[in-house]
């Protein structure tokens, strides 16, 4: 059967998944090459041993445009924008961070520290087009050009086009960018509303800023991996994942690289709605926890939450539709110290990949929650680390000394005090998504994945009184393996702006069928089915939540206010008495083709047996001798009862006291949670 | 209700206290009204080493809109 | 993510073994509790931006909200603030007085489970009568465990005044609005629909008061059933000693942050632009520290006025901590201990300190900025490092209500803004060109919202070249807003800084000062491209006979006063708007060339002003600024 390919191009590994119609093939993790990405990529497949002939389809995971704006390493960029509005990029959104920063009066937005684009880059246009669509100045095409000539002269090499209300009046910036493109047809040209066709000038500007800034730098990455590959005998369509789950062309993810800033992560909430699907758990949290952060996601009956924005730093945002991830910064890297008053903190300082944690003997002295891992007995301290490297149990020891001697306590007893503190750290991060939202978490089961989620999961979810945990069976590389999961589509955004009304409502979705209709022949995809969205708020509040629809209703009022008022009471827990406003409808033409893949089957017919054991603390407690299992050894349907611990390839599943864990046909691992 | 006070500017009247500071001895203990965390005090302090030297919980001057 | 690898400085930590035996809980769990009542605080916040319908709470984040500890005299707990929510500083300390002195008129023993009080009286430890007090207590086996309490700006609370903001035109207490002295939102768990009467009869917000009131009971319940949750995990006495040891926490932080400003006896002065009858008012702070211990002096201000010139005694002291908070290096988890080191003296009858019957709702936004201004400025003195140039100075609003008869159906509206400004220049480095003072942190409405919402169009919001306060480290530039109504509309308006600049420290200088100016009927010029005419000054100084702009030095030129109510905007009229620049730090001669230039070539300085304060020649004056 035609492979199909998933690569997952993360900050230290890249994994790469392998499907054979509906099976896992294979899976490998090869270390990332940084500034040779493709090399690492094609190092990834030649580990898994595939031959590019039989592959039928690549699907990407990239984090080149996000580490670009990070970095600040992309485009020389220039901004043309309405007159009046030159300075948005320096005042953001106004407020300062909540955590760190309330109020600091030394404080400077990153913007201002880390321009990516500098006042003197920030050129204003005569032109100005009101809410209502009436044109207030007309566009000065000539003043226009001349500071485009400007911006070119001092060496800019994309120019983002950002208008007044523009997602509803496009004219201006549309007119703005053809004269652009034709007299300067060698830079790269952005528009604020055909990146992000959405209200909110201030984050419709700064998308479009964004993907400038990445374009010309996709534009090569695209370019130098589809050539590589081809070259590799790679012939097969390379797509990558956006950040809502969906799957794009290299010249889509070209025009639009903000819609691939979070295609990394995003791939592991397409496995998390996979998984939901396949064992029949409608509602799951996805937990990824890496080495920097932990990411959290949220499938609540199958489907996945999204979000309007991705915040990348304070108010350096995309505003686009995401898949909804909150991220914190709790990780195995991590570093544990005490501030002036005493108080514990784990993180947000990270002791990264260099020097690392201290047990990667590189040179690291503070005490992270991977050293407190080791000392805990959690990880095999025999066993390198993410498979490259041996642990350096002294020194991990050692810097927990050293910080518990200012408390007058032991490495051991402060590793598990801090062990405890990123758990409830943790744990917090989960409640913003589920009981902060009205959902109760003992509905959702939990599943871990990710270089350290196995774990600490059990522990993770008895503190949230969570029934079970779900660690998948290629929880090392799962992102690479949910990109598999994922389906091409083609969406279309309609502006509305206006509170609904019967006429209203069916006048837009009237819009909605047309568009559909529309999209579903020119999408060029072979099978499709539609999906229709509505954008909308009560009236008075001010920020807009997704709703389904189903513009064939007859009676589109009340459809639009059932459907939105179980979306608001799915994402927040209540619904409201008020009208609803809609701010803008879309229609969604999404590839029917199934991408079910099961992982492989595990072939032992007996039961395995320990393969040794080491004394574990769980929870605060000591245990002796813990039995240490092989996953690959064990049989379909094999029950291990905690404390155990359970060990991949890629990671390490801790199971708690009077857990139960069930391994299932493909080497998934379900556990019943003891209760708290 | 209260008179808008005559003067341009306001001072909180001090009421001098004849003994020296029992902390650091300068002679600078004055009695006056202070609001700390829970509320209104009436203080007897040092205002050069801020030695409290008594403390009373008084009622706020302004007490109540109805009055 | 930095690495850190020196090793941890010194702390005051306890030591396990101390955690125990004070508090009776391992440090484990004191720790992971301290932690979650931060989280509990910022997720009762949550419930508010989420579910509210208001958009000073939804947005604006104009509120606190937040957990008190029980009455427990053994472990020195007296319902204090445990943990306030991010919604907005200026109203973290102040429940220690809005609500505790609620609590005490309703009377502990008077609280059942499900009960919600609410209150909004200034004269009873508040600010002012649109801030709604509520508290909701939390019981556990029958024992009362503390308050979760909020405090929430509420859009309008009736009155003569839409919005409650009218300088001029509140004479006093009794023009404000209606003012609830305790009394029953919710008992055991039912609403008590007179109650919420009061705000559907008497308020022009009656479908966003009757859904937000419940918002407030909402959020308030997360607190009490997440306490709950602690405590049933833990037990109560584990919870109490988590408490207190939260408490000592902050205390702790704050006595160390205090230890490090030298000791001393440091001044500042500052002016209000106007009274009631505009002449300015002198505003001055002492602020003594020895050790551990500070206190913060408001003597020598400028007594009460009418009309709005006073403000309560408990904003007065909620933004003196502010100032002091905004100085340390270092942020502190807001709660009674962070709070205790303080001690404020509040004048009775000065403008810090309103007596009954004065009105303080305007008062509270012109005097809470300018305490914090105060304090910061006179510990700015202590040591370079821990100075900070002056800030835009305030909480400014403009407003237009009217009715927007462009359509068929004429509809009333009332539009308010709060422009925002510069931060000052400090030791690391230059001021912040936009930000909330630290009284709030808004996240900023959208201008294409507004303007599908309202009769207006916003044609600038830009920095101004010029404007910011040069230094070593310069402060921020003005942020001047030009708005054109597009129907004939009623204003209000209230800025700062319009009489005097603001400071600069140790041999900064000043920023600009602010002002309002009309340009009659600019909008139909604008439109065409051409210059805006010369403008009236509508704040700031004028030349009397033609109202045109003019210097400050100038002996005939009129101060016209900067907060008023009631002033007429016609259509097409152009309303320009400019904060003050905010105050440089460090002599400007010292200013590294290099920025020098960049602010050239990014306009922020031009050329001649390069040379003239900074001495760095870039060439002669430039209308482009160079690459």
């Amino acid at each position: 059967m035609p492979l199909r390919i998933g690569i997952d191009t993360g900050g230290t590994f890249t994994d790469l998944v392998v499907a054979d119609g509906d099976r896992v093939h294979a899976a490998v993790k090869s270390l990332t090459t940084h500034g040779d990405l493709p090399r690492g990529t094609l190092n990834a497949l030649a580990k898994a041993g595939v031959d590019g002939g039989e592959v039928e389809r690549v699907v990407h995971g990239t984090t080149v445009a996000l580490n670009a704006i990070l970095t600040r390493r992309g485009a020389e960029v220039g901004l043309v924008t309405t007159m009046g509005y030159r300075d948005l990029l320096d005042m953001g959104r106004a407020w300062r961070p909540w955590e760190d920063a309330l109020i600091d009066p030394r404080w400077r937005r990153p913007h201002e520290l880390r321009p990516i684009i500098e006042r003197h880059r920030r050129r204003t246009v005569p032109e100005r087009v009101r809410a209502d669509g009436e044109t207030v100045v007309a566009l000065d095409e000539d003043h226009l050009l001349a500071e485009v000539e400007k911006l070119v002269a001092d060496g800019c090499e994309s120019i983002a086009i950002c208008f007044m209300h523009s997602y509803k009046h496009p004219g201006h910036e549309q007119r703005a960018a053809a004269l652009v493109r034709e007299r300067f047809p060698q830079l790269s040209v952005s528009t604020s509303a055909d990146i992000a066709p959405f209200p909110r000038e201030y984050s419709r500007f700064c998308t479009c800023v964004l993907n400038a800034y990445a374009q010309p730098l996709m534009d090569t990455y695209t370019a130098e991996l589809e050539a590589r590959l081809k070259e590799s005998g790679y012939t097969a369509p390379l797509m990558f994942m956006t950040n809502d789950g969906g799957l794009i062309a290299p010249e889509q993810a070209t025009a639009r690289p903000v819609t691939t800033l979070n295609s990394g992560p995003v791939g592991g909430v397409m496995g998390a709605e996979m998984y939901a699907r396949r064992l029949g758990i409608p509602n799951l949290v996805g937990f990824d926890m890496g080495g920097t952060s932990t990411d959290v996601a949220v499938v609540a009956d199958g489907r996945a939450s999204t979000e309007r924005e991705l915040e990348l730093e304070h108010d350096l945002i995309a505003g686009i539709p995401v898949l909804e991830i909150h991220s914190i910064g709790a990780g195995g890297g991590s570093i544990a110290s005490l501030d002036a008053a005493g108080g514990l903190n784990v993180g947000p300082e990270s002791a990264g990949s260099n020097p690392g944690p201290a047990c990667y003997g590189h040179g690291g002295t503070l005490p992270t929650v991977t050293d407190a891992f080791l000392l805990l007995g959690m990880l095999d301290p025999k066993v390198a680390l993410g498979g490259e490297i041996p642990p350096d149990v002294d020194a991990a020891e050692r810097a927990y000394a050293a910080l518990g001697d200012q408390l007058g306590t032991t490495a051991g007893d402060l590793a598990k005090a801090v062990t405890e503190v990123a758990i409830h750290n943790m744990a917090e991060a989960v409640r913003q998504l589920t009981v902060y939202r009205g959902s109760d978490p003992r509905e959702f089961a939990l599943l871990a994945y990710g270089a350290a989620g196995p774990l600490v999961a059990t522990q993770v979810a008895r503190t949230l009184h969570m029934p079970r945990v779900v660690i998948p069976a290629l929880a090392g590389v799962f992102s690479a393996f949910g990109l598999l999961g994922a389906k091409v589509f083609e969406e279309e955004v309609i502006p509305v702006m206006q509170t609904a009304t019967d006429e209203l409502a069916a006048e837009v979705f009237g819009r909605l069928r047309e568009a559909g209709a529309r999209l579903g022949t020119s999408a060029g995809l072979a099978d499709v089915h539609l999906e229709f969205r509505l954008d909308g708020m009560y009236a008075g509040q001010r920020s807009e939540l997704e709703a389904l629809v189903d513009p064939t209703h007859a009676d589109p009022l009340a459809h639009i206010r059932e459907m939105f008022d179980a979306a608001h009471r799915r994402q927040f827990g209540y619904t409201l008495p008020a009208d609803v406003f809609i701010s803008t409808v879309r229609v969604r033409a999404v590839e029917a083709a199934a991408h079910e893949v099961l992982p492989t089957e595990l072939s032992a017919r007996e039961e395995g047996r320990p393969k040794g054991a080491r004394d574990i603390v769980i929870g605060g407690d000591p245990h002796e001798a813990v039995p240490v299992y092989e996953v690959a050894a064990l049989a379909p349907g094999q029950r291990i009862a905690g404390p155990a611990v359970v060990e991949a390839s890629s990671y390490t599943a801790v199971i708690g006291d009077g857990d139960v864990a069930e391994i299932n046909s493909v080497g998934d691992i379900l556990v019943d949670v003891r209760e708290a | 209700m209260f008179p808008q006070p005559t003067e341009p500017t306001v001072a909180e009247p001090l009421e001098a206290v004849d003994s020296d500071c029992p902390t650091c001895g300068a002679a600078a203990v004055f009695a006056y009204r202070v609001v700390d965390y829970r509320g209104w005090l009436r203080v007897t302090k040092c205002r050069s080493c801020l030695h409290v030297l008594d403390s009373r919980r008084i009622r706020p001057p302004s007490r109540s809109g109805v009055a | 993510m930095t690495v850190q690898q020196e090793s941890t400085r010194t702390t005051a930590a306890l030591s396990a073994q101390e955690v125990q035996a004070r508090y009776g809980i391992d440090l484990t769990a004191a720790e992971v509790l301290r932690h979650a009542l931060r989280y509990i605080a910022l997720q009762m916040q949550q419930k508010v931006n989420a579910a509210a319908l208001s958009p000073l709470l939804s947005e604006m984040n104009d509120f606190g909200i937040g957990l008190l500890a029980p009455r427990d005299e053994a472990r020195d707990l007296d319902f204090d603030a445990i943990a306030m929510s991010t919604g907005a500083p200026a109203h973290f300390v102040i429940n220690q007085y809005y609500a505790r002195t609620a609590i005490e008129h309703w009377g502990a023993e008077n609280f059942e489970p499900g009960d919600v009080v609410i209150y909004n009286d200034p004269y009873r430890g508040g600010s002012h009568v649109n801030d709604i007090g509520a508290v909701m207590p939390i019981f556990h086996d029958g024992r009362l465990l503390g308050f979760a309490a909020s405090i929430t700006h509420w859009l309008d609370i009736g009155g003569p005044i839409p919005t409650g903001f009218g300088p001029g035109l509140q004479r006093d207490v009794f023009a404000e609005g209606i003012r609830l002295s305790p009394r029953l939102l919710y008992k055991r768990g039912e609403l008590v629909e007179e109650t919420v009467e009061l705000f559907t009869v008497q308020t022009r917000i009656p479908e966003m008061s009757a859904n937000d009131l419940q918002v407030i009971k909402a959020a308030l319940q997360v607190g009490v059933d997440m306490v709950g949750h602690y405590v049933e995990r833990y037990g109560v006495d584990a919870y109490l000693g988590a408490v207190e040891y939260t408490l000592d926490y902050s205390e702790r932080a704050v006595r160390q942050a205090l230890l490090e400003i030298p000791d001393g006896t440091y001044e500042a002065e500052d002016h209000l632009d106007n009274d009631s009858a505009g002449e300015p008012m002198l505003l001055k702070c002492t602020v003594r520290k020895y050790g551990s211990e500070i206190e913060i002096d408001f003597s020598g201000s400028a007594r009460e006025d009418w009309n709005g010139y006073a403000c309560q005694w408990s904003d007065t002291v909620s933004a003196a901590h502010l100032g002091l908070q905004a100085i340390f290096l270092d942020s502190v988890p807001p709660n009674a201990g962070a709070y205790r080191p303080v001690h404020v003296v509040a004048p009775p009858g000065s403008c810090f300190h309103a007596l009954p019957p004065m009105s303080t709702n305007s008062g509270h936004l012109f005097f809470l900025v300018k305490s914090t201004t105060l304090v910061k400025m006179a510990l700015s003195k202590a040591h370079p490092r821990f100075a900070v140039g002056e800030n835009y100075d305030d909480i400014c609003i403009i407003s237009f209500s009217g009715v927007d008869n462009r359509s068929a159906t004429p509809s009333p509206f009332v539009f308010i803004r709060f422009p925002l400004g510069p931060f000052g220049g400090h030791a690391l480095g230059d001021g912040c060109s936009y930000m909330p003072i630290e009284e709030g942190n808004a996240v900023e409405t959208s201008i294409e919202f507004e303007e599908e919402a309202f009769p207006l169009l916003f044609l600038e919001r830009e920095f101004v070249t010029d404007t910011a306060g040069a230094g070593k480290h310069r402060g921020g530039p003005a942020t001047r807003v030009l708005l054109a109504p597009l129907v004939d509309a009623e204003s209000t308006y209230q800025l700062e800084q319009c009489r005097f600049p603001t400071k600069g420290e140790f041999g900064g200088g000043g920023g600009s000062m602010a002002s309002i100016r009309l340009h009659e009927g600019g909008l139909a010029r604008w439109s065409r491209g051409e210059e805006l005419a010369e403008p009236q000054v509508v704040a700031g100084f004028a030349d009397p006979a033609d109202g045109s702009p003019a210097d400050p030095d100038d002996e005939r030129a009129e101060f016209r006063i900067s907060k008023l109510a009631g002033v007429r905007f016609a259509a097409g009229d152009v309303v320009a708007f400019q904060v003050a620049g905010a105050g440089g730090y460090g002599p400007a001669d010292q200013r590294d060339p290099e920025a020098v230039r960049r602010d050239v070539r990014n306009e922020i300085v031009s050329a001649a002003a390069a040379n003239r304060l900074y001495g760095v020649d870039l060439g002669g004056p430039t209308s482009e600024g160079e690459a």
